[in-house]
């Protein structure tokens, strides 16, 4: 069970459109210990999904430094950041992302493919344990168009922890879902936490989601507005 | 499961376009090697003549006008010990056609006494020789032909008795002894006669029949036949019967030409065709990647590398190439294997099989194409900005 601590100091984010410079992130700094959840909140363009990217060596600062665990990110070609990503971090995204031609157990079994020396019978171990966890073990040959929003999340989800990374990022998990079914999400997201210590970092727009988390940040224009210690509703929650 | 699973999945998101896309290949293809077998065909028959040694001589203006019989002995004159020529037939065109049929079989008539000698191809036996010397109606008959009409006229066979009317005055209707039946690929469309026999039949309807279209000259050697060449045509210049001499590769690509540059004209079309297949190719591989834009970001989000990535793209392609080509080439290939065209007769070679470097070639072609259509829908892939494809609107 990994788990890593997150270090950004004075990171900057610029982006150019048609040559003009748009700031997105401006000097910021930040800590996450390990085992943390943390929700980020902020209007849209706030740079909550920038922060998230350059968390996950999706994007690179324009200046400072991501440290993720023993990693500078800042320094890794895309190369090496490409390898790290497989071993380190699990992606949630809003839409799910599943590959609709493969099952929900070929899905869970794609982050292992690029994993070299795992025999055949320990990936499909490692996906039914995965499954399992996110309680889907009975769904694995489903089809994503087979399965409800809730399902396909819960799929995304096993396919970010398949390979047990240090950190989960979700951008916005439960804006795609009704409240039931986004209550269920963030229950599964406080069990990988408190169960299994997984740092997990979260976009969200939703209070009732941020509320999940162990810690909130509030972006605005690029900057930490406020960083607030909650009180973990969803500790001890199972799947 | 493996990339290649992956790659094989990715080909059935859209069935209606895979397949459209696979008929796409498969179409051209198969087409591209019925073309390619019937160059090679046409050039391994040309390369058969070039081996015959045969120097054809007819008249300097066209093939139509007549050269006198007196020229055999002329050119036979001209190399009296036989060190360059070892025979020369003389032959007449006859237009025949089976009277209630109205295609024209390619009939000639030809010099008894060294049609054996100057076509040793027709693979005539000492006891078809002498069938052929001893029957004034003797003919000497293409398998093709016999292919064609031996359904319909069961007296097309060794043996049988057949007859032809001829297309050019005076119309002689005239009937046919047939005693060999030649299977020599380049042999295999021709109905060859003796000529005694058409000359007697034209004196006695009133015709001329002493005379030929074109004299055919067997060499010892290349080096004679083209001393033989320039000799033969020298000797007639200025005079009333000017001739050109030509080697029998030479005089059948003149008739092949005659019908326009046939295989200049193949290889036009077949360019264009590979041009709009790869097009196709690329538009729908595009059209594909397009589509799976935010999923080929979560690929690269969770790991897969830029190569990986790239590969997948391309091997989609590929396959889809490859998988289109065999789809084309295959039943090509089998039929005909299975049906003999000849039957159809409107090949300009007698028997058309396939060629196994024509597959090869075609799948080589298609799996090339795969690459290349792939090429470019694969590098923007691999090139996309995994952030900027995760926010990408499908």
């Amino acid at each position: 069970m990994a788990s890593a601590d997150i270090e950004l100091q004075n990171v900057s984010k610029v982006y150019y459109k048609d040559r003009l410079e748009i700031p997105v992130i401006d000097g910021l700094d930040l800590k996450i210990k390990p085992g943390e959840f943390v929700a980020m909140m902020g209007p849209s363009g706030s740079g909550k999904s920038t922060l998230l990217h350059l968390m996950g060596g999706l994007d690179q600062p324009t200046g400072g430094s991501v440290r993720v665990g023993e990693n500078h990110l800042e320094n890794m070609s895309q190369i090496q950041l490409t390898k790290w990503r497989s071993q380190h971090v699990g992606f949630i995204f809003q839409m799910y992302h599943l590959v609709p031609v493969l099952s929900a157990a070929q899905n869970v079994e794609l982050p292992l493919l690029i994993f070299k020396g795992i025999s055949s019978a320990d990936r499909k171990e490692r996906v039914r344990t995965a499954l399992s966890v996110v309680g889907l073990a009975d769904r694995m040959d489903h089809r994503p168009n087979q399965l409800s929003g809730g399902q396909e999340q819960r799929v995304a989800i096993a396919r970010a922890i398949v390979t047990d990374p240090d950190v989960i990022l979700a951008d916005e998990p439960t804006g795609d879902l009704d409240a039931k079914t986004s209550q269920e999400i963030l229950n599964l997201l406080n069990l990988l936490n408190v169960e299994f210590g997984k740092t997990i970092v979260m976009v969200t727009h939703d209070p009732k989601a941020a509320a999940h988390a162990t810690r909130t940040l509030h972006l605005e224009k690029g900057e930490l507005e406020r960083d607030e210690m909650n009180v973990p509703l969803g500790a001890g929650a199972s799947a | 499961m493996t990339m290649g699973y992956i790659v094989l999945q990715n080909l059935k998101r859209n069935p209606l376009r895979t397949v459209l896309t696979l008929v796409a290949f498969a179409l051209p293809m198969g087409v591209f090697v019925l073309a390619i077998s019937l160059l090679v065909a046409m050039i391994e028959i040309g390369q058969r003549y070039e081996q015959q040694l045969r120097l054809g001589v007819h008249h300097k203006v066209t093939l139509i006008n007549p050269l006198p019989d007196a020229l055999r002995r002329q050119i036979e004159a001209l190399d009296p010990e036989q060190q360059r020529l070892t025979a020369v037939c003389g032959m007449k065109w006859f237009g025949g056609k089976i009277p209630e049929e109205q295609r024209p079989i390619q009939s000639l008539a030809a010099d008894a006494d060294t049609f054996p000698l100057v076509y040793p191809d027709a693979e005539m036996s000492p006891a078809d020789i002498e069938a052929w010397n001893k029957d004034r109606q003797a003919a000497v008959v293409g398998q093709s032909i016999i292919t064609q009409y031996q359904d319909k006229y069961p007296e097309f066979r060794e043996g049988g008795r057949v007859t032809l009317k001829s297309s050019v005055p005076p119309y002689l209707e005239l009937e046919f002894h047939i005693v060999k039946v030649i299977t020599t690929p380049g042999r295999t469309a021709t109905f060859y006669f003796r000529r005694d026999y058409l000359t007697e039949s034209l004196e006695a309807a009133g015709s001329d029949g002493t005379n030929c279209n074109i004299f055919w000259v067997k060499c010892r050697d290349a080096k004679s036949l083209r001393e033989l060449q320039t000799a033969i045509d020298e000797e007639f210049a200025n005079s009333p019967n000017e001739t050109k001499s030509e080697d029998e590769n030479a005089f059948v690509a003149g008739f092949t030409q005659a019908l326009g540059n046939l295989p200049g004209l193949m290889q036009a079309i077949s360019t264009v065709v590979l041009i709009i297949i790869g097009l196709v190719a690329g538009n729908t591989m595009m059209m594909s990647i397009r589509e799976r834009t935010r999923e080929l970001g979560v690929f690269k989000a969770i790991g897969f590398s830029q190569f990986r990535v790239f590969s997948i793209v391309l091997s989609e392609s590929v396959i889809m190439a490859a998988f289109g080509a065999l789809l084309g080439i295959v039943p090509v290939f089998v039929a005909l294997m299975m049906v003999p065209l000849q039957k159809t007769g409107f090949l300009p070679i007698a028997s058309l099989k396939p060629s196994p470097f024509a597959a090869v070639m075609s799948f080589v072609i298609a799996v090339a194409i795969g690459v290349g259509a792939g090429m470019w829908p694969a590098y923007q892939a691999m090139r996309l900005r995994t952030v900027d494809a995760l926010r990408r609107v499908a």
